[in-house]
């Protein structure tokens, strides 16, 4: 931990000539440690001396235990005026006799005391157990959350801060039950993997509905210190009012809105080092020539070191031995990757009058990757006005503006680390190899990351402009119209020169220009707008009936184009994209594509509550969609549900000294989710260029997709029983969900039977169908408590654990099975992203040889479970095919073919597990959040990358056969066998993925706010983070490796170090 | 108030208006079926993408290769490798196997197609009558080839002719043997009939008359296995009246038999071959476009790659631009095979195998730089050498030349066409570089004094004694065998000489057009079909009809052009009468390689006779299921009716 603080602080300025004026800013800010060793705790009453013309009052704030509070705020109502309280809890103010004092404590319940003609005050907070008043989003309104029926978990703000990032979503991970995050790519800017609930569909993606202040936008780009809150939308009965979209739960995401008042700055900055990767550690030096010495002992080609010489110059080349002999060996994964600057700035001001509200932010975010050359800056800005022209009647708009300038290195880091390690990375001269390994075909991929030979750029803008107007026109009734524009330019600069990895890729000894020197420009443009009227009633009859009404219309049409154009043959790496048309037609391509959709909502809502203990909701969507058949264009979603707040009810009264609340909610709905692209009704005729008698010749055929008339949305049909409980004046809080959606209509882009003809000689005609189903159940559960409650000293844990059970219920026609789908495997009573292939019962050993021969095979190849093969005796095994009963022998083989695949686990986890804990000591605050994930499988390929001639490389702690080392993990070394050669050799990638992280610990110092007050600031905190400090993986089989990557190599996962300031003005 | 509230209803009164107009979908960058299909150029695009599996998949790729020459009498896996096994040996072959799934997918993709293009002809308005018959002939003509792949591998599959469309049929019943190939002999009739004896437009891979008639022979040949009639005459006599039909009259169809079989495979004659009778054709290089087609990567599996003795074969198959990269060398001729040539006379053996193996210079490319000269390139025999390979001491010093030049042509800067230096030069001057017909096909036998050749696989038995007095590294063929008749799999003489076999190489091209953009890919073009397989069925059908004597007199035709000289022929090579062996053993020396093997074992149930004679691995594991191939298991996946339809058996 110390070292690694030294080392990036040694990054840090090793970079800091680079960095903006705003960096320099935090430079000062970034050593705590010399900043308050200059501060003293003493002298902090004297705090109120510019206060005049008022009395001047003292007081001392005690929480419910008496304790004295530090730091609780007090407003002078009417003025600008703000104090805190010091250590022992005092303050003083002067303020008008008569006037009042608002005391405000995160945590506690405000405090409103008047001054009157008295020195002072004794005053007592109370504590914010229970937090039911709470407002909580839901889909078009909200409520509070003492009224909630769904299943809904908000996030606050301030949490989400807590994790510093440049994507929001991350700080989700493990927060909220029943919503999967995962983080695969270490790569800069890289996004995260979300699933709510298990998958349910088969093409259409798991991600959520993300609703940014009502209308659609960008999360990933969005400063996560914008937020006011996150509301995740879990079961039907909350998302059904979003319809066909709201079957993979809905992520309101509410921004910061200005107050009237003083204007409040806030300034948020880190800076820190991103590297650290664990990478496996692969053979060099004496551990490669070993395994090179097994396998031709193996063989019987290798005997005594005296054989080493002949035998590795003899696989490699002559020179090898000598080489090897002078340790020329390239250890990639240090030459490739490096520690990084990571930084993030930003800065928002909010204010306004009674009338004019505002709040403006500014955000920069700069993440340079572990490859040279891949960096992420994100420049974006938040701006949001609220103006009341009259007490009926209120404008205003909210917009959100981002620019992303992306460079992505080119990455193969897997191939560089099975290439054969022997070699070297330079000539004399100091130029790169072009083939750096002896003997080796492999090509340096480090050729990519000098001389300006490739770049892969990408830069995206995006604009969410959305303005509203809301009318009041009776108590009770508003009416809210409102626009949400995006448009979205993506632009893709590419360029692979002369000289780049990828051009001797193609051609080692290439000279000159060619066909693989290439630019291209990829643009792509999406020009949205949705229109949104929200007419809202809420009246109450007999004081006791409380009933909201809620009508919405919902209109949006959406227009997608692209543009492509590339040129080969580029003869000057000058030029990169900036010169094309130049080297003739033959080497142009261009094209270009237009999509379009509409689509139409309305929604109707009845919330009811008697006593506020009997809650009640209902709603109805009805949309349509252009991209569907005429026919079955319209669909219709409805949600109930039920709430009861037990505690509540007279009979529990005497409970009501531990139980705060007790609530049952119930709720059903159905919602919709499908992958549709536009124009699936439609048929039609592709036109394009075939060589023919070697000339090219205009052909025309039939497009790939055939019309379904009958498409329509996947539908989930969701049963949500929830309880929430409190207890304890808030000490403990619970809640829990049960769950069950059934997705029926699931779509399938069924392959047409080839008898039906094909798109190609190599693709099927495929159509969408809704012919699958699946299942989900679950049980999600959260828990937090505050397990200690001092003055000094605080304790507070959260858990959140998820287990879900994902099936499939049936396949295309019921009759299917096994479908290939990617890497997974369509598998009935299976979870969608199931792998399907051989099972791998370990390696057949010595003592079973007679065994081993039934199936063809011999000690120290894979041994291969096969379904329903019993063992008789040994050399004996027998099966039964429907009713035949065959015994097989090493006379009467068995051989082992892909009829002998079994589902052998599956992508998705069984369950998942968060658990943080934030322990704050006087101004200290340590925040440690876990994540567990478990019982998923991953295909982890460079498992496969054993080689067992031992030539390519592969990671040290491979144990493989060898007569004397009966190993179950790899097949016999053998320097006449390729890895291909065993049967069963794919299946070695496949496995268990469970882990155990510590995904982030946090540690902050908030300044004392007497202290600051001079210099104007009201708040200020230091934090250093480490993310990603500690992984456990259950599997032997994943050492060095996080896998959470999820079986992917190129970009690791790298570990955080950051430190940053969070202020107040 | 009062005003606002009117205000909203009218709102949402307006929003509730627009749906109900509006969810249409505009699309500017497809145009819809029917209308270009009743055009003739929409409707001929159509047809011309008929031919698309051809060089798109069939004949460029390994896949209908491995189905139909693999699990044969005539190939196995080099060094007994465990590798594509399912085809090689029955081993695992499943409803899963790559190999057997796509081949089905492939010959089935068009059938489709060439179905609307026969229905939709009557709608085409614009077309004239003589180009509408031609081009609907050859959709009947493709229809039943594509058929008589399935038919031939799958036994009794659906049979379809009509346009699925809207259609779809997602409970495909099985048709019968007789009703498809009654079918498919319609359809070539069909075609022959209206076909012209030269290709329409000059489009030399379009189907013509002589290629109806030659799918037609080879049908009835095919079906007479089935033990098929004709209104009441069997299959084997149709199969002779037509091959007779097309020998006799082969000028009036454009058929053409060259009288050298050197002509046959001579470089310069690979695109458009005389001897043809159905052409996959590669697109040309000479195209700047070419490599966004299908290019052939056939030769790969065919070659052994001759760097694994790189003490003395300096060029990395990466680097090889006279091989190519020879990177999946796997199908590897049997004894059998091999045996079936008597190469003293005969010279189809040096004609379908490479057996020496020479480096290259680039001379002619002097821009390239100097590590390609014809010097630096001569690799100098040493005595580590001559320990190593057995080469005598005499030739330390000595040096292995070049065999070939070649030279990079910048205008398209794909190609490398090479030419040969003589034997016993030692100095480079490109004005001595020859042409030779194939270059691949190595002089045989390969003289003692040879120096441009640094491996040569012998197929006369070598003494110790004799190997020693060449300069170069000579293998015996036979000792690449086991006592099983299977490839080493390991070293027999410590060297890597167990990864050589002798390469097939009549996939294999060097000529200006051939080269695609990577090592990796050839842009020859294959003959689907060519004039001495009529003469096979001919003489095929006269012997099964117990005419053995005819059947010779077909046989030694192809004889003949394939003798060293016409004495060779008359003493060793001419037959008086045939039987059903001299025919397999014919099929193997004419047509190895050729795509054929599997489905002649197939029609005359020799299975079980010649494996256990060439393939002992496939003998183990073969049983009378394997007469079928499996049903694709995505296809199954795919059909609602699966267990109705079958598995063939797996």
């Amino acid at each position: 931990m110390k070292s690694k603080g030294k080392s990036a602080k040694r990054a840090f300025s090793k970079d800091i000539r680079r960095m903006s004026v705003l960096m320099g800013l935090t430079a000062t800010l970034y050593s705590p440690a010399c900043l308050y060793a200059n501060t003293t705790f003493g002298g902090i009453n004297n705090i109120a001396q510019s206060v005049s013309q008022a009395k001047f009052i003292k007081g001392k704030v005690v929480d419910e235990q008496g304790e004295s509070m530090i730091g609780v705020s007090i407003k002078v109502k009417g003025t600008n005026m703000t104090v805190v309280t010091d250590l022992d809890g005092n303050f003083s103010v002067k303020a008008p006799v008569g006037s009042s004092i608002e005391l405000s404590y995160i945590g506690y319940k405000n405090l409103t005391a008047s001054v009157r003609d008295e020195n002072f005050l004794n005053l007592k907070m109370e504590p914010n157990n229970t937090a039911l008043n709470e407002v909580v989003v839901i889909g078009y309104g909200t409520v509070k959350k003492r009224d909630l029926t769904g299943a809904i978990t908000t996030i606050k703000g301030e949490d989400i801060a807590l994790n510093p990032g440049s994507n929001p979503m991350q700080a989700l991970q493990g927060k909220v039950a029943g919503l999967d995050i995962t983080k695969e790519s270490g790569q800069a800017g890289s996004g995260v993997n979300m699933q709510l609930r298990g998958n349910r569909s088969f093409t259409a993606s798991g991600n959520p509905t993300f609703i940014i202040d009502g209308m659609p936008g960008d999360y990933s780009t969005l400063n996560p210190n914008d937020i006011e809150s996150i509301e995740v939308l879990k079961d039907a009965s909350s998302t059904a009012v979003y319809g066909a979209a709201g079957a993979n739960g809905v992520i309101i995401i509410t921004t910061k809105s200005g107050a009237a008042g003083k204007t409040n700055v806030n300034f948020n900055a880190f800076v820190g080092v991103n590297g650290w990767s664990t990478v496996p550690k692969m053979r060099s030096g004496d551990s490669y020539i070993q395994t090179i010495r097994d396998a031709n002992k193996a063989t019987g080609n290798w005997s005594s070191t005296d054989d080493d010489e002949r035998v590795m110059d003899g696989l490699l080349g002559s020179g090898a031995y000598a080489a090897h002999s002078k340790g020329e060996y390239i250890d990639w994964a240090k030459e490739v990757l490096r520690n990084n600057l990571v930084q993030n700035y930003s800065m928002s001001a909010s204010g306004g009058t009674e009338k004019t509200k505002a709040y403006f932010s500014l955000n920069f975010s700069d993440e340079a990757g572990q490859y040279k050359g891949d960096d992420y800056k994100l420049y974006s800005s938040t701006m949001r006005i609220d103006h009341t022209v009259k007490p009926w009647l209120k404008v205003g708009v909210n917009a959100q503006m981002s620019y992303v300038h992306q460079n992505k290195a080119y990455s193969d880091l897997q191939t560089a680390l099975t290439a054969v390690p022997l070699g070297t990375l330079r000539d004399s001269s100091g130029k790169l190899n072009v083939s750096p390994s002896v003997g080796g075909t492999n090509i340096n991929i480090l050729l990519d990351s000098e001389g300006g030979v490739y770049k892969n750029q990408e830069q995206d803008y995006k604009l969410y402009f959305n303005p509203y107007i809301e009318i009041h026109p009776m108590k009770g009734m508003s009416y809210i119209s409102r626009i949400g524009g995006v448009l979205t330019d993506s632009r893709v600069n590419y360029f692979q020169g002369i000289g780049s990895y990828q051009y001797y890729m193609a051609d080692a000894s290439a000279v000159g220009t060619n066909a693989n020197v290439y630019a291209s420009v990829t643009e792509k443009r999406n020009l949205n707008y949705k229109w949104e009227n929200i007419l809202t009633y809420n009246f109450q009859i007999h004081k006791d009936h409380d009933i909201t009404l809620t009508a919405v219309t919902s209109w949006n049409h959406d227009r997608y184009d692209y543009n492509y154009m590339k040129e080969t043959n580029i003869t000057d790496n000058s030029y990169l994209w900036y010169n094309m048309g130049n080297t003739g037609n033959a080497n142009s391509t261009v094209s270009s594509t237009y999509n379009m959709s509409k689509g139409f909502g309305l929604v109707g809502r009845v919330a009811y509550s008697y006593l506020g203990r009997y809650l009640f909701s209902a709603s109805a969507r009805r949309d349509g969609s252009s991209k569907l058949a005429s026919d079955h264009r319209w669909e219709t979603f409805p949600a109930v549900s039920l709430g009861w707040r037990i505690s509540d009810e007279k009979f529990m009264e005497g409970t009501h000294n531990w139980l705060d609340n007790l609530k049952l909610r119930l709720g059903y709905g159905v919602t919709g989710t499908a992958n549709i692209n536009p124009y699936s009704s439609q048929s039609n005729l592709e036109q394009s260029t075939t060589s023919f008698s070697g000339n090219v010749t205009n052909v025309y055929n039939f497009s790939q997709n055939y019309t379904n008339k009958n498409l329509t949305w996947e539908k989930s049909y969701n049963a949500n029983i929830g309880v929430d409980m409190s207890v304890l004046k808030g000490r403990i809080d619970f809640t829990g969900d049960l769950y069950n959606t059934t997705t029926k209509g699931v779509i399938w882009s069924r392959q047409l039977p080839v008898t039906n003809g094909a798109y190609s000689a190599s693709s099927n005609y495929i159509t969408n169908m809704n012919i699958c189903k699946t299942k989900n159940t679950g049980i999600e559960l959260a828990l937090n408590t505050r397990n200690i409650v001092q003055r000094d000293f605080k304790w507070s844990s959260t858990v959140t654990f998820n287990y879900n059970k994902e099936k499939i219920m049936s396949l295309i026609d019921g009759t299917s099975n096994n479908i290939a789908n990617g890497d997974y495997s369509l598998s009935l009573g299976h979870p969608v992203k199931s792998y399907y292939h051989y099972k791998i019962d370990g390696v057949w050993q010595t003592n079973e040889a007679k065994d081993a021969a039934v199936f063809g095979a011999q000690p120290g190849d894979l041994k291969i479970n096969v379904p329903g093969m019993v063992r008789e005796s040994e050399g004996t095994y027998s099966k039964k095919v429907g009713g035949v009963e065959t015994t097989y022998t090493a006379d009467n083989k068995y051989s082992v073919s892909g009829n002998d695949y079994q589902v052998l686990g599956h992508n998705s986890p069984d369950w998942t597990l968060g658990f943080q804990n934030v322990f704050t000591y006087k101004s200290f605050d340590l925040n440690i959040f876990t994540y567990v994930r478990w019982g998923q499988m991953i295909k982890y390929s460079l498992l496969e990358s054993y080689d067992p001639t031992g030539k390519g490389n592969f990671p040290k702690d491979f144990n493989y056969w060898t007569t004397t080392n009966a190993s179950n993990d790899f097949p016999a070394i053998n320097a006449n066998k390729s890895l291909s050669s065993y049967t069963g050799y794919y299946a070695l990638q496949y496995v268990d993925g469970s882990f155990i992280k510590i995904k982030n610990v946090t540690l902050g110092y908030t300044m004392p706010a007497k202290l600051l007050q001079k210099a104007g600031i009201s708040k200020c905190r230091f934090y250093g983070t480490i993310t990603n400090p500690f992984v456990f993986a259950k599997s032997h089989l994943l050492k060095n490796y996080d896998p959470e990557m999820n079986g992917n190599m190129n970009y690791p996962l790298t570990k955080q170090l950051v430190f940053g300031v969070n202020m107040s003005f | 108030m009062k005003h606002a509230i009117y205000k909203a209803a009218l709102f949402l009164g307006a929003a509730v208006m627009m749906n109900s107009c509006s969810l249409d979908e505009y699309n500017p960058s497809q145009t819809t079926g029917d209308e270009t299909l009743a055009t003739f150029s929409g409707w001929k695009g159509l047809q011309t993408y008929c031919y698309s599996p051809l060089y798109g998949q069939l004949f460029s790729a390994f896949d209908y290769m491995s189905v139909a020459e693999c699990g044969t009498d005539l190939w196995v896996t080099a060094n007994n490798k465990t590798w594509a096994q399912e085809l090689f040996y029955y081993e695992g072959l499943a409803t899963n196997t790559n190999y057997t799934n796509k081949l089905f997918k492939e010959a089935y993709s068009m059938i489709n197609s060439c179905n609307a293009v026969i229905n939709r002809a009557p709608n085409v308005t614009n077309g004239a009558a003589s180009d509408m018959g031609v081009l609907t002939a050859e959709a009947h003509c493709l229809r039943a080839y594509y058929y008589s792949i399935l038919v031939t591998n799958y036994g009794n599959v659906t049979l379809t002719l009509d346009e699925s469309s809207d259609n779809v049929n997602l409970t495909p019943k099985r048709s019968t043997i007789s009703a498809l190939y009654a079918q498919m002999v319609t359809d070539l009739k069909y075609a022959a009939e209206h076909l012209n004896a030269t290709p329409y437009n000059g489009d030399y891979a379009r189907v013509t008359k002589k290629t109806a008639l030659g799918l037609l022979a080879r049908v009835y040949a095919q079906g007479a296995g089935e033990g098929l009639t004709e209104d009441g005459v069997s299959y084997w006599q149709r199969a002779k009246e037509v091959s007779e039909d097309l020998i006799n009259n082969a000028s009036s169809y454009g058929a053409y038999l060259y009288t050298d079989v050197n002509d046959v495979w001579a470089q310069a004659n690979n695109k458009s071959n005389k001897e043809a009778l159905f052409i996959a054709a590669g697109p040309d290089t000479n195209d700047a476009s070419a490599t966004t087609y299908s290019e052939s990567n056939l030769f790969s599996y065919s070659y052994p790659n001759p760097y694994s003795l790189s003490d003395v074969f300096k060029t990395k198959d990466s680097q090889n631009y006279l091989y190519g990269r020879v990177n999946n060398g796997v199908l590897a001729p049997s004894k059998y095979l091999i045996n079936c040539f008597d190469a003293t006379y005969d010279k189809r053996w040096e004609d379908s195998f490479t057996t020496a193996f020479g480096d290259f210079s680039y001379e002619q490319t002097p821009s390239w730089g100097g590590t390609g000269t014809y010097a630096k390139k001569a690799v100098t025999i040493t005595q580590a050498m001559c320990t190593k390979y057995g080469i005598g001491t005499q030739f330390i010093g000595q040096k292995i030349y070049p065999y070939a030049d070649f030279r990079y042509k910048a205008e398209t800067f794909s190609q490398y066409p090479a030419k040969v230096w003589a034997q016993g030069t030692t100095t480079a001057d490109t004005t001595k570089l020859t042409s030779v017909k194939n270059i691949y096909a190595n002089p045989y036998p390969l003289d003692a004094t040879e120096n441009r050749f640094a491996i040569y696989l012998s197929k006369d038995y070598l003494t110790a004694a004799q190997k020693a007095q060449r300069g170069y590294v000579c293998i015996n063929i036979d000792d690449l065998f086991d006592s099983n008749g299977e490839y080493q799999s390991a070293t027999f003489d410590g060297t890597n000489s167990y990864l050589m076999f002798p390469a097939l190489n009549k996939f294999n091209w060097n000529y200006d057009g051939a080269f695609g953009s990577t090592l990796q890919k050839k842009d020859g073009d294959v003959m689907i079909m060519r004039m001495a397989e009529v003469y096979l069925i001919a003489a095929e059908a006269e012997q099964e009809l117990g005419n053995g004597d005819a059947a010779a007199g077909y046989l030694n035709v192809l004889r003949k052009r394939a003798a060293r000289s016409e004495s060779d022929y008359e003493s060793h090579l001419k037959l008086t009468t045939a039987t059903e062996q001299d025919v397999l053993d014919e099929y193997a020396r004419e047509l190895c390689g050729e795509f054929n093997r599997w489905s002649l074992l197939k029609r005359h149930h020799a299975f079980e006779t010649q494996l256990k004679k060439a393939n002992p691995r496939a003998a183990a594991a073969f049983t009378a299921k394997n007469y079928l191939r499996p049903i694709s298991y995505d296809f199954l996946n795919q059909i609602s009716n699966a267990s109705e339809y079958g598995t063939n058996g797996y």
